[in-house]
């Protein structure tokens, strides 16, 4: 009989120990913020560029700015810029001028043009809008507005035919053509701002004739440069990296093909 | 035909005191020559069918060895004296009867498991393992996978597959886990001792020497035999509650209680008939909780864009381009703006600025903190069940008997992988459904199962065993709190991810007879052997393999670039189950073999001193081929104090099925295109293209001696035995291999559509010598008796021979090191034990010597840790007959391994190294035991 006691006891006792020790704790939970969040609108310029850069334009010479918001409103936003000069406000009619900007109900994206008429830095960035439970994101284009650089080419027989562009990137045929001048005279020539990065100065023999006729290209930034080629084919004949240095000026690198 | 005939037999029984009076039990009680035996009870109570004239030896580590003729009376009580002959009866490394372990010819150590398992802290056979016996390391990992939960386990350095497991002397099934982690033991597999349930074991002899000449593969390092519980007429409950109390409990600066593990077994055996057989019942349940030794996330937790998604939306944020939602960020706090104009004027992209770490403000405006993103570094939460029955039935008075055992034990693990930061850029964190990310869960379910039947006879002088021994290890996996994020916000939340099986079965004949007229005895023994194994990979469901397009088709190499599923930050999203990618249908593998064996093994004792023994073994295997094995050893007494013993031998390692199919994909992106990682199967075309040949068997030559050194007056006892273990063509994981200029080679790449592929191949070989010491010691203090035990090992393993793929050797610096330096090449154990009366006190000091990290080495700043002392101590007292209380502490003193430096911890999530097999890192561990004993 006590043997019996003793196995109930002992029954009960392992039944109290597993009660008491088994461990119900949730294994994970998911992590939830404490806080609210409000879910908002924001309006931005839109950009496909990978770091903020500066971008070399000339007077006179529109840029188009593409800004959007996250989620469409049934209503036009007006959308105001900001243009400053120097690090001091821009005056409108006198240092640029600016395109009506407004997108549309129901559109997400628009664009509008700045054009500079005066040289100078430049920086552009979305100041307000009429619609204010839009946040802003204050990210903006830095331009640098330049004397052109003039160039030209001069031969001297007028048998042949030769004509001259500049291209964006290095050596690249597909690369976005950012001036040219094809005439019929013995002399070619244009003003342009290279783009920062790689530009790429190219000769077209007209007229296919391979003569190997010497042409001089001529670059004047201010400076001289003359560059004696021999035209035996069409080919890039030039390239130039534009660069801003640590004190804020543009640096042309030119190197002879 | 086994003989029926009846004799002049008849039970014996009796009771087996000390000097004190006090009974002792799990006495060997042994009709010498022949294996005919039991042990003592509780109460030291025996019984034995005996045959009038026998000589039956009763032993006990401890006491002098006593022999008693069998002149007809039923009740023979014995009187043992204390003594340092530690020539208990041992089944493992010689095949004939009774040899102790004083006569074997190599080292074998006997652990009373009882007593262990009853007073100290240590529950589970590796965890009594590692701090018991000398030259065995195992150490629970972390943060591995399966590996969690299953302990790599090593017998002098080697690996974990190198090391045979016996229960009652038959070959135990391997579990069905490969370790493919980057943690000791890589590229093995071994033997999951946890599956059997301590409560059901009677003691572990543990031989360190090769011995495959004997038992075939696997035998390189050592044999450990398991066995099992005879005992009957009384039940033994033990109810043991524990729990880490450390200075680094919950959190690393926190301390407190964690690890809280409850077990409860049971057991209980039943006479059968009245000749000595019985059946033996164990039961056992335990639940473990985790442990956590990491600290508060020191990692990057958010970036600018989880500021944007939080205040936008997610989808909002994604549709803005990178200049506009840094800018907008820099707007919300001057400590954002400062980042953000820092990184612009450094010149910084966009992208990179997106990417910035935001971590701080935004865990203040979440009203988190960065313990909320902690991982689970330290032992794993762990349910088990286990059931192990062992049995004899005796058919006659000849002492043949049908026997059985077997058990079945179920396991379900949960351990924790990387926590999956909002931080990670290649959106893994799928912050669209999880804002505050997640840390994924690995939950193993174990099974294992395995039956031994045997009949034992006579047939003329030769005793005969014909057995058959079945074993399968299971592994399921399913991945909990995760998701596949190429699912974004319709991902599910847990995957059924695959698994394997593993399944064997061993059919053995042995005949064994011993001439007493050859020599001073002769015994003969041979036997045959044939093996069925098969080997399983079950693939998980679609979602937990699968990369999903974001038109929710399976990612293939056809589909457009433009349509895979990119993060914010342009990288492409990873798919499948985070933290354990489910096995592909292209993994499944359903294959087997067989071999056969046969044996010859003779040992004489040529004079009473002198024993020279002699065993060969040809093994035949299905798939790869034969092996030829053998082994000459010597044990010279020169008197009763003094022995030296020796061994020489060869032996092998089947490579496991395991190394052989396993397989399995990663997928990576190059330039848009998918390729696929492989851990590629041996015999696959890509193997093959790089001449990696099929795997083969590693072959070993080991060389061992020792003397055993009595001083009976001083009760002093020392053993001191040198090895040498030169291991051939070892399996091993490779690094992963990228294709060279070789056309063939790329194009071989090419056909399997792989960018990296690593294999299992026979590609090094290893050096390992070493020393053990034994001393034991036993003194009275007062009325009690006080027994130490000084153990030790100083051993040295050195890889060599690394082959080249590639030219390329196919282990880098760390892999070598998890074989050379991981665990300690030295380890002291000294255990101090006194009884008296009903109270025993047990302190146990072990020295584990240090260790490298593999991961430092080769670098300018290689890491060791330093050597450390762990103690024990527990105290029991015997209330009354049935009932014993037990407390006290593992590790006492709450040490810890040596710091990883800072810098190399993970943000202070892996403090102490995952890389290193020492001493663990779960600090003090406190418990309580009861131990209930009920008798007919």
């Amino acid at each position: 009989m006590n043997k019996i006691k003793n196995i109930y006891k002992l029954f009960f006792f392992v039944l109290l120990t597993t009660m008491v020790s088994c461990n119900n704790e949730e294994d994970f939970k998911d992590l939830q913020s404490q806080t609210t969040t409000v879910q908002k609108n924001s309006v931005f310029i839109i950009t496909d560029d990978t770091v903020q850069k500066t971008n070399l334009t000339g007077v006179n010479d529109p840029q188009t700015i593409a800004f959007g918001i996250n989620k469409a409103v049934d209503t036009d936003t007006n959308v105001v810029f900001k243009v400053q000069k120097n690090g001091n406000d821009a005056i409108e009619g006198t240092d640029y001028t600016i395109s009506p900007a407004t997108i549309t109900a129901n559109e997400t994206n628009a664009t509008t043009d700045v054009t500079f008429l005066t040289e100078g830095d430049y920086k552009v960035f979305i100041e307000s809008t009429d619609n204010a439970t839009l946040q802003i994101a204050p990210n903006y284009f830095l331009y640098k507005v330049l004397p052109p650089t003039t160039f030209t080419i001069t031969w001297s027989d007028s048998f042949y035919d030769y004509d001259l562009y500049l291209l964006e990137g290095n050596q690249d045929i597909n690369g976005n053509i950012i001036a040219f001048s094809n005439g019929t005279t013995t002399t070619e020539s244009f003003s342009a701002v290279p783009k920062l990065g790689f530009n790429s100065v190219y000769i077209l023999d007209y007229l296919g004739d391979n003569a190997g006729t010497p042409v001089t290209l001529t670059i004047d930034d201010g400076t001289i440069h003359t560059y004696d080629i021999s035209m035996d084919m069409s080919k890039f004949v030039l390239t130039i990296e534009a660069s801003v240095d640590a004190n804020n000026n543009v640096v042309y690198n030119y190197t002879q093909l | 035909m086994l003989s029926f005939s009846v004799m002049a037999q008849y039970k014996v029984s009796g009771t087996v005191k000390d000097t004190n009076g006090d009974p002792i039990s799990g006495v060997s009680v042994v009709v010498k020559g022949t294996k005919n035996g039991t042990t003592t009870d509780f109460d030291g109570k025996y019984s034995l069918v005996v045959k009038k004239g026998d000589v039956v030896e009763f032993s006990s580590v401890g006491y002098e060895t006593v022999t008693k003729v069998m002149d007809g009376t039923a009740i023979v009580d014995v009187v043992m004296a204390e003594g340092l002959t530690l020539d208990e009866v041992v089944l493992v490394g010689s095949r004939r009867a009774g040899r102790t372990v004083i006569d074997s010819p190599v080292p074998v150590d006997v652990i009373d498991i009882k007593d262990i398992a009853n007073n100290g802290p240590q529950t589970t056979v590796n965890e009594i393992l590692n701090y018991v016996a000398p030259s065995f390391t195992s150490t629970t990992q972390t943060v591995s996978d399966g590996t969690d939960h299953v302990d790599p386990a090593s017998l002098r350095g080697l690996g974990p597959d190198q090391v045979l497991v016996l229960i009652n002397g038959k070959r135990r099934h391997k579990s069905s886990l490969v370790n493919i982690n980057g943690t000791v033991g890589t590229g093995t597999v071994g033997t999951d001792m946890n599956a059997i349930p301590t409560a059901a074991i009677e003691k572990i002899e543990v031989l360190r020497d090769g011995a495959a000449a004997q038992y075939g593969s696997d035998a390189i390092a050592g044999v450990i035999n398991i066995v099992m519980k005879k005992s009957t007429d009384e039940l033994t409950l033990n109810v043991n509650s524990g729990a880490n109390i450390s200075k680094h409990s919950n959190k690393y600066n926190e301390g407190g209680m964690d690890g809280e593990k409850f077990q409860i077994d049971a057991n209980y055996g039943v006479a059968i008939g009245n000749k000595g057989g019985f059946i033996n019942f164990t039961g056992a349940i335990e639940k473990r909780n985790p442990t956590n030794r990491s600290d508060s996330m020191g990692k990057q937790i958010y970036t600018f864009f989880d500021v944007a998604a939080r205040n936008l939306g997610y989808d909002a944020a994604f549709a803005m381009n990178p200049s506009a939602l840094t800018a907008y960020v820099a707007t919300l706090d001057p400590s954002l703006n400062t980042t953000y104009t820092n990184m612009i004027a450094n010149g910084d992209s966009f992208i990179d600025i997106a990417a910035a770490d935001a971590s701080e403000y935004e865990l203040n405006a979440r009203g988190l903190t960065r313990d909320d993103f902690r991982m689970k570094v330290g032992q794993s939460k762990l349910d088990s069940g286990k059931f192990f029955m062992n049995m004899e039935i005796p058919l006659n008075d000849e002492n043949s008997k049908i026997y059985a055992s077997g058990g079945m034990s179920l396991r379900n693990g949960l351990a924790a992988g990387f926590y999956r930061r909002p931080a990670y850029t290649d959106g893994r964190a799928d912050v669209a459904l999880l804002p505050n990310g997640f840390l994924p869960h690995i939950a193993s379910t174990v099974k294992d199962k395995s039956l031994i039947t045997g009949i034992k006879g006579k047939i003329g002088d030769w005793d005969i065993d014909f057995s058959n021994t079945y074993g399968k290890n299971s592994f399921d996996f399913t991945i909990k709190n995760t998701v596949n994020a190429t699912l974004g916000r319709s991902s599910q939340r847990q995957f059924e991810a695959g698994g394997f099986a593993f399944t064997q079965n061993t059919t053995n004949l042995d005949l064994s007879k011993f001439y007493e007229n050859i020599f001073k005895g002769l015994n003969v023994a041979f036997g045959a052997e044939y093996r069925m194994e098969n080997y399983e990979l079950k693939a998980g469901e679609e979602t937990s393999w699968a990369r999903y397009d974001v038109n929710g088709q399976i990612v293939t190499s056809t589909t457009p670039a433009s349509d895979l599923v990119y993060s914010y930050f342009g990288k492409i999203v990873p798919g499948g189950a985070q933290v354990f990618p489910g096995f592909r249908p292209s993994n499944e593998v359903n294959q087997g073999r067989n071999n056969y064996a046969g044996y010859v093994d003779v040992e004489a004792d040529i004079t009473d001193n002198t024993m020279i023994g002699a065993a060969v073994r040809y093994e035949d295997y299905s798939d790869f081929g034969s092996t030829f094995n053998s082994k000459l050893s010597t044990r010279i007494k020169f008197n009763d104090n003094i022995a030296i013993r020796g061994a020489v031998s060869t032996g092998f390692r089947a490579p496991d099925l395991h190394q052989i199919y396993f397989n399995s994909t990663a997928t990576q992106f190059i330039a848009g295109v998918p390729y696929e990682v492989l851990t590629a199967r041996n015999g696959s075309t890509l193997a093959k293209a790089l001449n990696i040949p099929k795997l083969k068997e590693e072959t070993s030559f080991n060389v061992s001696a020792g003397f055993t050194f009595n001083i009976p007056d001083a009760k002093l006892k020392i053993t001191i035995d040198g090895y040498m273990v030169n291991v051939k063509n070892r399996v091993g994981l490779t690094r992963n291999y990228t294709p060279n200029s070789d056309p063939l080679v790329i194009a071989a790449f090419n056909d399997a559509n792989a960018s990296k592929a690593r294999f299992f191949t026979n590609g090094f070989g290893t050096k390992s010598k070493g020393v053990d010491i034994v001393i034991a010691h036993k003194i009275n203090i007062g009325e009690g008796l006080l027994n130490n035990s000084l153990s030790g090992t100083l051993s040295k393993t050195e890889v060599v021979d690394i082959k080249n793929i590639l030219g390329t050797p196919i282990l880098d610096n760390r892999a070598v090191g998890f074989i050379e330096s991981a665990m300690p090449r030295t380890k002291v154990n000294l255990t101090n034990n006194y009884s008296i009366k009903k109270w025993n006190f047990m302190l146990r000091n072990v020295y584990f010597g240090e260790v490298s990290d593999p991961d430092f080495l080769g670098t300018p700043n290689e890491v060791t840790y330093g050597s450390k002392i762990v103690t024990d101590l527990s105290l029991s007292y015997k209330a009354s007959n049935s009932l014993k209380f037990s407390f006290g502490a593992n590790n006492l003193l709450d040490v810890y391994p040596d710091e990883v430096p800072a810098g190399s911890n993970y943000g202070r999530q892996f403090i102490f190294s995952r890389r290193t097999s020492q001493f663990g890192f779960n600090g003090r561990y406190v418990f309580g035991r009861l131990t209930f004993t009920l008798k007919n």
